[in-house]
């Protein structure tokens, strides 16, 4: 019954249904589009590192410290066998590491050497120009990522110096050309970085089929490679990453807050003027014998309407802009991907996680509730007899 | 006639031993000449850098190939840092800081003194006939002496340089040119050996010319003023006690 | 009639209170808005000035070549009377003199022998300028100890700090090259230890004085980079072009060494990630701007609906509409104003609170090391001001013409019954 008048209530208002319905769509899109990005952000991110780095996880050399090429010539072993016939089926991509030097334009620049079979097809790296039909050709094709190229000033095509000390100590040099410059997103494979084939850089560094770091393509539940090796989830190598995400989320927060506090002054204005405007209804309805709780009940339901009609609007207009956003996203320009920030490199795609949109409702319908309550509270407490006097 | 034959064929005999002699034995005499029990030289390096063409002086000692202390002399910034190598450790003093400091890791890979060599190549003296596998090739005219040209291959497979190119003046039996190559055949570094002089009958080349062949630039020049082979070197120059002295 | 609309506003408080508290509500919102807008992006600049590009910077051109390389042996030397005259030509710029360095970290054990190693990322910095100070947040960067107050004093990360398991006040040896590529030593006391929430300072990074960075690298009067920053501290980027141009013109030459000035969205593309994130940052702005002028409207028009009864008796008693009308708008006007003034006072107290407090995101950033400010301090400056205050008078008085329509629209009688009920 009090739901069929609130409901009639809205109809009879007309401008200001619309214009609060209006402001509560426009709530609603706004905070479901900043959310969307940065959801859609952090996913992109999360799949670019996945995609071009981490896998679902990795294996690395217990003495391996990616941040310490000192380390590299004892961060190796030779790959286990049963971890020999996972890599036979791409479940995982070995990675040899190196560390070396490079002459660009005569000018020493230590790098790493980095190691990917050639056939591997579970990182993004363009590991297919490696291949290296001769057995000793006259320079090592290589990959390298944008950022190195740009920082050394190197392009396709370019023939470069590059000299390493071998595992047993014995000096190493080839000229290498650059025979992609990859556009990847993930600076961590990119800067001061080579990429060579894994059976080329094995034999170049006088070692068979060795290994500093294991990709894997599925979570590892059950494999064991022994003390040797160390496993790093695919949640650990996302850390920084994340929080670097979530900081500056912060500042979307602050625009969600100040959106939902609109949405509050919005609601909360209509409904104290509804209330002032209709102070001897009140008063009649009370007279006729509505309990005060009916009468809360009823402006209470009118807010949530408007919160209902506002989410219809919002599925109704918004769905086609958040597919859309979803799907085809946003083109970023390529200068965003120079950047080298994770996630920004290509089309800007939404994410839409169904939690996260059911907790945003419920916000915004939990703040309508309390803004379209306060002002009936108020207004019930008043005798009736006043009320319909029209007096407050 | 018999009798000039038989007096001859002695010295065609010998001469024809001359002719062969072998790339080990070549070898064995650059090292001979080139490495002696104890070596105390004094010494100019000529860094040329982008901006400037710097000279230090120092006065090394040495013993065998193994142990060598070096301290800088001059200018006033390097006097009194001394370097001591001992088999496979590297330590720097220096009089400023009074400290010792172990050189390894990256440090190894950087050059000294801004010069084309690295500490690497510091720590890098060995007996060429010990290490290498000579192959003699055809003789070059090189800086208007007649030489032999050694192809070194290394014996082991963890020396630094697996392949070297070397000319030997063959009347000295002093290396004039040196080639060091990568595994992969790359030239890598050259040395160009002149001034040979004979010091208490050895012929010794004064000055060397270091080049990393895949750096831009001319090279670093190595002067010995002055050097003495073969002399008494007390001990305590060898140990770590003599960087803080 | 101002001042009777006036009393009327403040007699009847149901006809001033609940729409000047919307209108202040809502500009309040606006300018916060716009400010904490400005202040996100003004952190992102000023973070990259702060350690990385300045407002404008001096380098070489051989440097400028190489310049994410930091390579310092391509840097200055003996500029000092060059830097003095840099000075007096652009004397509304604050220049302070920077050098970049890599090292090798010894430490000794009780005999001086190396116990410890650690590669070390140097920033050398005028310690003695309070400005260069403040430059990087060094005082709050500050872990545990004190800012170097003599010679050989230096900062070490914390996080080195611990990995090499050092102590304050202890000495430590530097071991690096000099801008000519030979060897230099140095002895340091590590005065205290910083954490600036920079990765790559964080990992390994030490904070020394200039002139000891000079000493160490035989770069007697130079530096690598001379950082310049405008008059406020704040960006300007019309302004870093025409000085960047000027000094090109007059010092830049084909000499490898001769100095070049970038300016910051010179650099790390930023012209353009500035450039791009303003216009994201303006999309979101003018979004909020709708949305408050749409709340505002409904404010003002439900205010005058409210009025149709007084209006009616009003006309009765032989008002005319067109009076009525301008009553309506003065009175919206003076609603729209008040709350404004309110608004924009509330706000920029909120401003200044946060001016000098920032809003602190550290809690989301606990645990990384990044290249991010934790803290957007906010500032008011006019131009946010304006554009947060007229949504407010605009919008109010806007609704108000609007529902105002209705007193034309409706006749007397059906007005003044509207007073009945």
């Amino acid at each position: 019954m009090l739901l069929k008048l609130a409901l009639k209530r809205i109809a009879g208002n007309g401008w200001r249904s619309v214009f609060n319905i209006l402001i509560l769509f426009l709530v609603l899109m706004g905070m479901l589009f900043i959310q969307g990005m940065y959801d859609g952000w952090m996913r992109t991110a999360r799949r670019q590192k996945e995609e071009w780095e981490i896998g679902a996880g990795h294996f690395e050399h217990s003495n391996y410290d990616k941040y310490d090429s000192f380390t590299f010539k004892d961060s190796f072993a030779k790959i286990p066998d049963h971890i020999q016939e996972l890599i036979r089926q791409n479940e995982v991509v070995p990675i040899l590491v190196f560390s070396g030097v490079l002459y660009p334009q005569g000018r020493m620049t230590p790098i790493s050497i980095k190691g990917i079979p050639w056939d591997q097809a579970l990182l993004k790296i363009p590991s297919q120009m490696l291949r290296v039909k001769d057995e000793y050709p006259g320079s090592l094709p290589t990959v390298i990522g944008q950022d190195m190229a740009r920082t050394n000033g190197l392009s396709q095509g370019d023939l470069v110096s590059m000299r390493f000390k071998d595992a047993r100590g014995v000096f190493n040099a080839y000229d290498i050309e650059i025979v992609k410059v990859m556009a990847t997103p993930v600076s961590s494979i990119d800067e001061s970085q080579v990429w060579i084939d894994f059976t080329v850089l094995n034999s170049l560094v006088a070692l068979q089929n060795s290994a500093t770091l294991f990709i894997l393509k599925d979570e590892a539940t059950q494999l064991n490679l022994g003390s040797n090796w160390r496993y790093i989830s695919q949640k650990k190598s996302l850390e920084d990453v994340l929080a670097m995400m979530k900081a500056d989320q912060a500042g979307g927060y602050v625009v969600i807050a100040l959106l939902l506090f609109l949405a509050m002054i919005a609601i909360f204005d209509t409904q104290i003027l509804a209330v002032f405007k209709r102070r001897k209804e009140i008063g009649t309805l009370i007279a006729l014998g509505m309990t005060r709780r009916q009468i809360i009940r009823l402006f209470t339901y009118e807010g949530c309407l408007y919160m209902v009609f506002g989410t219809i609007l919002t599925a109704i207009l918004g769905l086609p802009l958040f597919i859309h956003l979803g799907t085809k996203g946003i083109p970023l320009p390529q200068e965003l991907s120079n950047l080298n920030v994770g996630g920004f490199s290509e089309t800007m795609k939404s994410y839409y996680d169904p939690l996260t949109i059911l907790f945003m409702l419920i916000m915004v319908f939990v703040l309508t509730l309390f803004a379209s309550w306060l002002p009936a509270a108020k207004i019930a407490r008043m005798k009736a007899t006043q009320a319909l006097r029209g007096k407050v | 006639m018999k009798k000039i034959l038989s007096i001859l064929l002695p010295i065609l005999l010998f001469a024809g031993t001359i002719c062969a002699i072998t790339a080990e034995e070549i070898l064995a005499k650059v090292d001979e000449n080139m490495n002696a029990g104890t070596v105390k030289s004094t010494a100019r390096m000529i860094v040329e850098t982008r901006r400037a063409t710097r000279t230090m002086s120092s006065v090394s000692y040495a013993k065998g190939t193994d142990t060598a202390f070096t301290e800088y002399t001059a200018p006033a910034r390097e006097k009194g840092t001394k370097m001591l190598k001992i088999k496979d450790d590297l330590w720097l003093y220096n009089p400023s800081t009074d400290r010792v400091i172990q050189i390894s890791g990256n440090m190894l890979k950087q050059s000294v003194m801004g010069s084309d060599l690295s500490y690497e190549d510091f720590m890098e003296e060995i007996e060429l006939a010990e290490a290498y596998i000579a192959t003699m090739l055809e003789d070059k005219i090189y800086d208007e002496r007649r030489c032999y040209v050694l192809d070194l291959m290394a014996k082991t497979e963890n020396l630094a340089y697996s392949r070297r190119v070397i000319y030997v003046d063959k009347e000295r039996m002093v290396p004039l040119y040196q080639e060091l190559y990568a595994k992969s055949g790359k030239k890598l570094k050259t040395m160009r050996l002149s001034k040979v002089t004979k010091i208490k009958g050895r012929w010794y080349p004064l000055q060397v010319v270091f080049k990393d062949e895949l750096k831009s630039g001319n090279g670093t020049t190595m002067i010995i003023d002055e050097i003495s082979f073969d002399i008494d070197i007390p001990d305590h120059y060898f140990t770590k006690a003599v960087l803080r002295k | 009639m101002l001042k009777f609309v006036l009393k009327g506003l403040i007699r009847d408080r149901s006809r001033s209170f609940f729409p000047v508290l919307i209108v202040t509500a809502g500009v309040l919102v606006t300018v916060f808005l716009t400010a904490f807008m400005s202040g996100y992006m003004e952190s992102m600049v000023r973070q990259n000035a702060r350690f990385d590009t300045g407002h404008v910077k001096i380098v070489t051109n051989a440097y400028a070549d190489k310049i994410s390389q930091k390579p310092y042996d391509l840097g200055f030397i003996d500029s000092e009377s060059d830097f003095e005259q840099w000075k007096r030509d652009f004397p509304s710029i604050r220049w302070t003199p920077r050098i970049y360095f890599g090292a090798l970290m010894d430490v000794p054990d009780e005999e001086g022998n190396t116990l410890e190693q650690g590669d070390v990322f140097g920033m050398a910095i005028d310690l003695w300028d309070p400005g260069a100070v403040q430059d990087i947040h060094l005082q709050e960067a500050l872990v545990q100890g004190r800012i170097p107050q003599a010679p050989s004093e230096i900062l070490i990360s914390q996080e080195l700090f611990s990995k090499l398991r050092l102590q304050l006040d202890s000495t430590v040896t530097l071991l690096g090259s000099t801008l000519h590529g030979a060897m230099s030593f140095q002895n340091y006391i590590i005065s205290g230890t910083v954490s600036f929430g920079v990765h790559a300072l964080d990992r390994g990074g030490i904070v020394t004085d200039i002139e000891d960075a000079r000493l160490f690298l035989d770069m007697e009067g130079g530096a690598s980079e001379y950082f310049g920053f405008l008059p406020d501290g704040i960006y300007d980027d019309g302004e870093a072009t025409k000085i960047k141009r000027e000094f090109n013109a007059r010092y830049n030459s084909e000499d490898e060494f001769a100095p070049q000035m970038l300016a910051l969205t010179d650099q790390n593309d930023l012209g353009f990630m500035l450039s791009y994130a303003g216009l994201a940052l303006g999309l979101i702005n003018v979004v909020f701007i709708l949305i408050i002028a749409i709340v505002l409207w409904n404010a003002g028009l439900l205010n005058s609906i409210r009025r149709y009864g007084e209006f009616g008796l009003r006309l009765a008693m032989g008002e005319r509409k067109g009076r009525l009308y301008k009553w309506l708008l003065v009175e919206a006007l003076a609603v729209g104003v008040v709350g404004s003034l309110i608004g924009a006072a509330l706000g920029i107290g909120l401003i200044q609170y946060f001016h000098v407090h920032g809003i602190d995101f550290g809690a989301f950033t606990q645990d990384t090391s990044m290249m991010v400010e934790n803290v957007v301090y906010l500032s008011a400056d006019t131009k946010n001001l304006i554009l947060g205050i007229i949504p407010g008078p605009v919008a109010t008085v806007l609704g108000a013409m609007l529902a105002g329509i209705g007193i034309f629209r409706r006749n007397t009688a059906k007005l003044f019954k509207e007073l009945e009920t």
